[in-house]
C-alpha cells in the first residue's frame, strides 16, 4: 500500500505532521525542509528551511494565510546539480505553479522533493493576522482554531479555487486531510517512485499502513461544486466591472505602476522584466515629441499595455493563485481579472497548468490543424 | 539623468522613378514634410535611384552632409534593397543603416487620389525616419571550417561521397554499423540494368563483387579515409564548421572534429511479418526479393539452380507480389513508392525465366513504376519472354494442404485468381533506417511523415545551414544510380565549404543577451531551423551557473519566431528588434 | 455646400515580407486601387508578430490592425503561421473578455500572387471599420 496515516494527538496536526516529516530529515533521505512555520513574532506564516529536528517546533504545514507563493523559493533553491536534496511542502497552488516552472526550465524536478498538501483555503493577511494575534494572546495556536471554524472570510481565489488538492501524479508525496481532517487525522500517499521510497522511509520509522477513506473524495466533490458556484459570479462580476475599456479605466486609475503583481506572481520568471528595461523606457526626447502630437501624455506610459503584455505572456500557465491581488497596494481586482482571462485562455487550448509536467505549454507548441478559422476565408 | 543620444543624421532621398511616383504625389508638400521630421538633416531627389547617377547623387549627399544613415523613397525594398545596401558601402556606411518607404508599389500605384496618397506617402516616410534613427549597422562573420567530414553509412552512397570528398583533399571518417561495406547493394546478386547472369555459372563481371570491389578499394587504400567499422555515432555536438562527433568503435569511444556530415545510412526493408496474409515466415516457399538475391548468390557457388527451400526441387510456378508494405493504407506497412521494387522484381522475373524457360511466372502488380532510362525495353523484353503481368492486388497467399496458393484477382479480365505456387516473392518497400529517430534528435534535422529525412527544403537548406547532407535512401527510397548521384552532388557542394575553410554567417540573425536570459526554453521549442541550443554559463558574481539559450549561428534562418516568443527580449533578432519596430508605430500613429 | 467629414479608418497592417508585403506590391503593380486607410509594417514572418506589437497600435491610435500572412501550410519558415494563429486567437480572447473590440484585428492569409485579395481585404477592412467607428483609445488619454 502506498499510503501511511499519521497519528494526530490531542488535535496537534501540525505537530503530528512536522513530526512524520522530519523522519525524512533524520534519516537523511533529504538534508533540509522548506516548510511553512507560524511566526513567533505578530500574526503570520512563512516558509523556512529547516535542517535540525529543534527547528520543526512552530512548523505549521496545515495553515491558513499564504503571504507568497513558495514555487518562487524554488526557483532560488534549485540547482542543475545538487549536492543536497530539499523536501518542499507545497500548497496545491504552488505544487501547480511549481510544474508550470519545471516546464519553463526554472526549477530543476529531480533537485527536490515536492510534497503536496491538501488546502482548506486562506484569509486575506491583515484579517490572519488579527485572528493570529488575538488566539496567540489567548494562549491558542492560530491553525488548530481556524482549522475547526469554516472559513467564511476566505480570499476570493480561495473561495473560487477548484483544485484545492494536489493533482495526481504532480507531487512525489501526498498529505491528505480534507474529507478526514486535519485534526480528525491524516494520511500520506506516496505518488511516485521517489515518494514511494520516502514513504518506506517513513514506514520503518513507524508510521502504519491505512488506506484513505472514501469520504475525501465525496468532500472534495463538494468542495468542487461550491466552489463552481462562487467562480461563476465572481466571472460575472469581473465582465461587469472589467468588461469595457471604461470600466476598466475606472477600476484601474489608481495602478501606480509598482509592480508588485508581478513580483508576486509565481509565473512570472524573467530575469529582467521587458518592462524594467530600456526598451520601455524612452527617452525624454521621444517623449517630448509625444506629448507635442498629443498635447498629453499620461506619466508614467502605458499601464493598460503593462497588464495586457503581462496577460498575453502568463495568462496560458496562471494558476490563479491570487497572490496578484494581495500584493497590490490599492487592492486593485487584478486577481479577479487575470483569473477571467486565464480562464477563458485555457479553455480554448484545454489546458490546465500544473496538470502534468509533460504537457506541453500552449506558447511552446502549435498543431497544423487546429484553429482553422482564423484567418478568415 | 539620461546623457543625450549621439546625434543621428538622417538624408531622406526621393526618387521620382521617372514620373512614376513624382506625378502621382504632391512632391513639395512631402519633401518639406519630410524635411521636418526629427533627426533629418537633409532631403535630395532624382529621376531614378536605381541608376548610376542616382546612386552617386546618394552617395555625395552622405559624404557632403556626414549622413549616418539614410530613407530612401520610392519602389518596394523588395525590388532595390540591395543596391541601396551596396551604395551605402561605397559610401562608407554599414549596408543596414536606411529604411526605405515604399511610395510606389504601396501608395502611389494603389491610389489614385493625389491627396490621400500624399497624406500616406507622409506616414510611410516618417515611418521609415522612425525606424532608420534606432537602426544599428550589422556585421556578418566567418566561422573556420575543419576540413573533415564524416560520412555515416558505408553503402554504395557512402562509399561515392566519402571517395569525393576525400578527393577534394579533405580527411574522411567514414562510420560503418555492420562489419562490411556495401550496404543493401552487397546482398544483391546482379544491379539493373546489367541484370545478365550466365546460368552456366560464367562470371561476366556484373554480379556485386566486381561491382563493388573496385570502390571498395578506392574507400579502403585512401590515404585520407579512415574507416570505422561496427561503429556507430552516438553523441553530436557543435556548430556548421566546427562539429564534434563521439563514436562508438568496439575498441573504444573516439571524438573526432570535423566541419560537415554526410548522412548515408540507407533505409530498410519492410518486414513482411507486419503483412500476415502473404504468409512469409509460414511458408519456405514464400521470399522477399533479397532472401531470393541471396538464393541467387549461393546458387552461383553450387549448381547455378535454383531450389525450392522447401523440398529442394525447381520452381515451376512463380509469382511475384508487388507493393508488399508499400502503398499501404492500412497503417501495417508504409503509404508511400519505394520506387525501385518494380524494376527489381522484372529483373528477377527475367532472371528467373531464362533459367527455367518453361516455367509460369506472374508477376502481381497494382501500377508499374519505373522511373529509370531503359525500363521500358526491359519490360517489354520481360513481356516477350513470357511473364505474366497480372494487374491487382494480391488478396493472400494461402497455406494450404496442397501447397502455397496465390490468391488475387486479374482486373483487366475481372477474374479471380487461385494460382497454385511452387515459390513466391515479395517486393517488400523500403522504410526509414534503424536509428534514424534518434539521429534526428542529434543532428536536430526534422522527418517527414513516413519518417525519412525531411528532403531539401530551400528555405531550410540543411547543407548550407548546417553542412549536413543527408543522401541516398536516408531521404527517401531510391536506387544505386540515384543514390550514387546524390553522393556526387552533395560532396561536390561539401567540398566548396571545406576548401574555402569558413562557414560564413549572415548579418540578420538571433542574438542572445545572456545577462537577461532565464533560460525557460520557449525560443528553443519554436524555432523552426533547430537553431537554438542551450548552454551553461557560470555567473562569476554569484558563482552559480545556468541554462542561456544558444544561436548556432549559421543556422538561423531570420524568422524572428524566437525573438516574438521570448518575454524579456533577451533574444532579438536584429535589424527588428522591439525599439525598431515600435518606433514605426510611434510615428504612424 | 459642407463635405460630411466622413471617418477615416486608420489601419496598421503588420505583414510578412514573403508573401503578404509582396502580395501588397502586387496589388501595386496591378493598379488595383483601394483605400489609403492601410500603413504596412513589413515583417519577417507572422510568426515574428508579437501580441505587443498589435495591443501597442490599438493604444496609439489604430482603428484597426491586420496581421497578413502566408497561407498555413506555406509559411517561408514552416511553421510561422501557426504560431501567429495561437497568438491571436489568445490576443483576441483577451480583447473581447475586457471589451477592447476583438473585431478590430483581423488576421488574414494573403499570398504573394493574391494581390487582387489583398486590395480586397484592405477595401473590406475600411468599410468595416468605418462602420464601427473610431477606436475608443483615442479620445482616452488615461490608458
Amino acid at each position: 500500500m502506498d499510503t501511511v496515516s499519521v497519528d494526530v494527538k490531542g488535535g496537534d496536526f501540525n505537530a503530528a505532521l512536522s513530526g512524520a516529516l522530519s523522519i525524512l530529515l533524520e534519516n537523511k533521505t533529504v538534508d533540509a525542509l522548506l516548510i511553512p512555520q507560524e511566526m513567533p513574532h505578530g500574526g503570520n506564516v512563512v516558509q523556512t528551511l529547516v535542517r535540525k529536528r529543534s527547528g520543526l517546533k512552530g512548523a505549521a504545514p496545515i495553515n491558513f494565510v499564504m503571504p507568497m507563493n513558495s514555487s518562487k523559493l524554488l526557483v532560488q533553491l534549485s540547482e542543475t546539480q545538487p549536492d543536497e536534496k530539499i523536501a518542499a511542502v507545497l500548497r496545491p497552488c504552488e505544487l501547480r505553479a511549481a510544474v508550470e516552472l519545471v516546464k519553463l526550465n526554472q526549477i530543476n524536478r529531480d533537485s527536490i522533493l515536492f510534497i503536496g498538501v491538501d488546502c482548506a483555503g486562506t484569509l486575506k493577511m491583515k484579517e490572519y493576522e488579527k485572528r493570529a494575534r488575538e488566539l496567540k494572546k489567548a494562549g491558542k495556536s492560530p491553525s488548530a482554531e481556524l482549522a475547526k471554524e469554516s472559513l467564511t472570510a476566505m480570499r476570493n481565489a480561495c473561495q473560487a479555487c477548484e483544485n484545492f488538492w494536489p493533482f495526481e501524479g504532480t507531487a512525489d508525496l501526498v498529505v491528505a486531510h480534507i474529507g478526514v481532517g486535519p485534526g480528525g487525522g491524516l494520511f500520506i500517499e506516496g505518488t511516485s517512485a521517489r515518494g514511494k521510497e520516502a514513504l518506506k522511509v517513513l514506514k520503518d520509522g513507524g508510521l502504519k499502513e491505512a488506506a484513505i477513506p472514501d469520504s475525501r473524495k465525496a468532500a472534495i466533490e463538494k468542495r468542487k461544486a461550491a466552489a463552481a458556484d462562487f467562480r461563476k459570479k465572481w466571472y460575472e462580476d469581473a465582465r461587469k466591472r472589467l468588461g469595457s475599456l471604461e470600466e476598466w479605466l475606472n477600476e484601474f486609475s489608481t495602478c501606480i505602476r509598482c509592480y508588485n503583481c508581478r513580483d508576486a506572481c509565481p509565473i512570472c520568471y524573467c530575469k529582467e522584466c521587458i518592462f524594467d528595461s530600456d526598451y520601455m523606457k524612452p527617452s525624454p526626447k521621444a517623449l517630448l515629441r509625444k506629448a507635442l502630437k498629443r498635447g498629453l501624455i499620461k506619466m508614467p506610459q502605458d499601464t493598460l499595455l503593462f497588464h495586457i503584455t503581462r496577460l498575453n505572456h502568463m495568462v496560458t500557465s496562471c494558476v490563479k493563485c491570487g497572490m496578484c491581488e494581495e500584493a497590490c497596494p490599492n487592492d486593485l481586482p487584478v486577481a479577479m481579472l487575470f483569473a477571467a482571462m486565464a480562464e477563458n485562455v485555457q479553455r480554448l487550448f484545454e489546458y490546465v497548468p500544473g496538470r502534468d509536467a509533460k504537457e506541453a505549454l500552449p506558447l511552446s507548441t502549435f498543431k497544423e490543424k487546429e484553429l482553422e478559422e482564423v484567418g478568415g476565408h | 539623468m539620461r546623457a543625450s543620444e549621439p546625434k543621428v543624421r538622417i538624408g531622406v532621398f526621393f526618387c521620382a522613378c521617372h514620373e512614376e511616383i513624382s506625378r502621382g504625389l504632391d512632391m513639395v508638400s512631402l519633401r518639406q514634410y519630410a524635411a521636418e521630421l526629427p533627426d533629418v538633416v537633409m532631403t535630395g531627389g532624382c529621376e531614378a535611384l536605381c541608376t548610376k547617377e542616382g546612386q552617386k547623387s546618394i552617395e555625395n549627399a552622405i559624404n557632403e552632409h556626414k549622413l549616418d544613415r539614410i530613407v530612401v523613397a520610392g519602389c518596394s525594398p523588395r525590388v532595390y534593397e540591395d543596391i541601396v545596401g551596396r551604395a551605402l558601402v561605397t559610401a562608407g556606411l554599414n549596408r543596414y543603416m536606411f529604411d526605405m518607404a515604399n511610395i510606389r508599389e504601396q501608395c502611389v500605384w494603389p491610389h489614385r487620389d493625389k491627396k490621400k496618397a500624399t497624406e500616406k506617402a507622409k506616414l510611410l516616410v516618417a515611418a521609415a525616419v522612425a525606424r532608420a534613427s534606432v537602426l544599428e549597422p550589422l556585421h556578418g562573420a566567418r566561422i573556420g571550417m575543419k576540413r573533415a567530414a564524416l560520412v555515416l553509412g558505408g553503402g554504395v552512397a557512402g562509399m561515392q561521397a566519402a571517395i569525393d570528398i576525400a578527393d577534394g583533399g579533405n580527411q574522411v571518417y567514414l562510420v560503418e554499423a555492420t562489419d562490411r561495406l556495401g550496404g543493401r547493394t552487397y546482398r544483391l546478386s546482379t544491379t539493373f540494368p546489367t541484370q545478365e547472369c550466365k546460368p552456366d555459372g560464367c562470371c561476366i563481371h556484373y554480379c556485386r563483387e566486381c561491382i563493388l570491389t573496385p570502390k571498395l578499394e578506392d574507400v579502403l587504400q585512401h590515404p585520407r579515409i579512415t574507416v570505422f567499422m561496427n561503429s556507430k555515432l552516438v553523441d553530436f555536438k557543435g556548430v556548421f564548421g566546427n562539429y564534434t562527433a563521439k563514436v562508438k568503435t568496439p575498441s573504444g569511444e573516439q571524438e573526432l572534429e570535423i566541419g560537415v556530415v554526410v548522412v548515408a545510412t540507407g533505409s530498410k526493408t519492410v518486414d513482411p511479418s507486419r503483412l500476415p496474409e502473404f504468409c512469409h515466415g509460414m511458408s519456405k516457399d514464400v521470399v522477399t526479393f533479397l532472401e531470393l538475391e541471396e538464393m541467387l548468390v549461393e546458387s552461383r557457388k553450387s549448381d547455378c539452380e535454383l531450389h525450392r527451400p522447401s523440398d529442394g526441387t525447381l520452381p515451376k510456378t512463380i509469382n511475384f507480389i508487388q507493393c508488399v508494405g508499400s502503398r499501404d493504407t492500412t497503417g501495417r506497412g508504409k503509404a508511400h513508392c519505394s520506387l525501385v521494387c518494380c524494376t527489381y522484381a522484372i529483373g528477377q522475373a527475367k532472371e528467373l525465366k531464362r533459367r527455367y524457360p518453361e516455367a509460369r511466372i506472374f508477376i502481381h502488380y497494382i501500377d508499374l513504376r519505373g522511373p529509370y532510362r531503359g525500363f521500358e525495353e526491359h519490360y517489354r523484353d520481360a513481356r516477350e519472354m513470357g511473364i505474366q503481368f497480372v494487374r491487382g492486388r494480391v488478396a493472400e497467399v494461402a497455406k494450404e494442404k496442397a501447397g502455397i496458393t496465390v490468391v488475387g484477382e486479374d482486373i483487366d479480365t475481372g477474374k479471380l485468381l487461385r494460382i497454385k505456387s511452387d515459390l513466391v516473392v515479395l517486393a517488400v518497400g523500403q522504410e526509414a533506417a534503424e536509428g534514424t529517430e534518434k539521429l534526428s534528435g542529434l543532428f536536430r534535422i526534422p522527418l517527414d511523415t513516413d519518417g525519412f529525412f525531411r528532403e531539401y527544403n530551400p528555405a531550410f537548406d540543411m547543407m548550407k545551414r548546417k553542412g549536413i547532407s543527408i543522401i541516398g535512401c536516408a531521404a527517401g527510397p531510391k536506387g544505386i544510380r540515384y543514390s550514387v548521384q546524390d553522393a556526387k552532388a552533395a560532396a561536390a557542394s561539401l567540398n566548396e565549404f571545406l576548401k574555402s575553410g569558413e562557414v560564413p554567417v549572415q548579418p540578420i540573425r538571433a542574438q542572445v543577451d545572456e545577462g537577461r536570459c532565464s533560460g525557460c526554453r520557449q525560443c528553443e521549442s519554436l524555432c523552426p531551423a533547430g537553431a537554438i541550443v542551450m548552454k551553461r554559463v557560470h555567473d562569476k558574481k554569484s558563482d552559480t551557473t545556468r541554462w542561456v539559450a544558444f544561436v548556432n549561428p549559421s543556422q538561423c534562418v531570420s524568422c524572428g519566431a524566437c525573438a516574438m516568443a521570448c518575454p524579456s527580449k533577451s533574444i532579438t533578432l536584429s535589424h527588428y528588434k522591439l525599439n525598431q519596430l515600435l518606433s514605426q508605430l510611434d510615428a504612424l500613429t | 455646400m459642407t463635405e460630411a467629414k466622413e471617418f477615416e479608418p486608420k489601419i496598421v497592417g503588420f505583414v510578412c515580407n514573403w508573401c503578404t508585403y509582396t502580395g501588397a506590391d502586387l496589388a501595386g503593380v496591378s493598379r488595383f486601387q483601394y483605400p489609403s486607410n492601410f500603413i504596412p509594417i513589413r515583417v519577417m514572418c507572422t510568426g515574428a508578430v508579437d501580441p505587443m506589437y498589435v495591443v501597442k497600435a490599438f493604444l496609439e491610435g489604430a482603428d484597426g490592425v491586420l496581421i497578413g500572412g502566408c497561407h498555413p501550410g506555406d509559411c517561408h519558415y514552416q511553421t510561422g503561421n501557426y504560431k501567429a494563429r495561437r497568438r491571436a486567437t489568445i490576443l483576441k480572447s483577451l480583447l473581447k473578455e475586457l471589451g477592447l473590440d476583438e473585431k478590430r484585428l483581423w488576421v488574414r492569409w494573403i499570398s504573394a500572387s493574391e494581390g487582387k485579395k489583398f486590395a480586397e481585404t484592405v477595401t473590406e477592412m475600411t468599410e468595416e471599420l468605418r462602420k464601427m467607428g473610431p477606436s475608443k483609445f483615442r479620445e482616452e488619454w488615461d490608458v
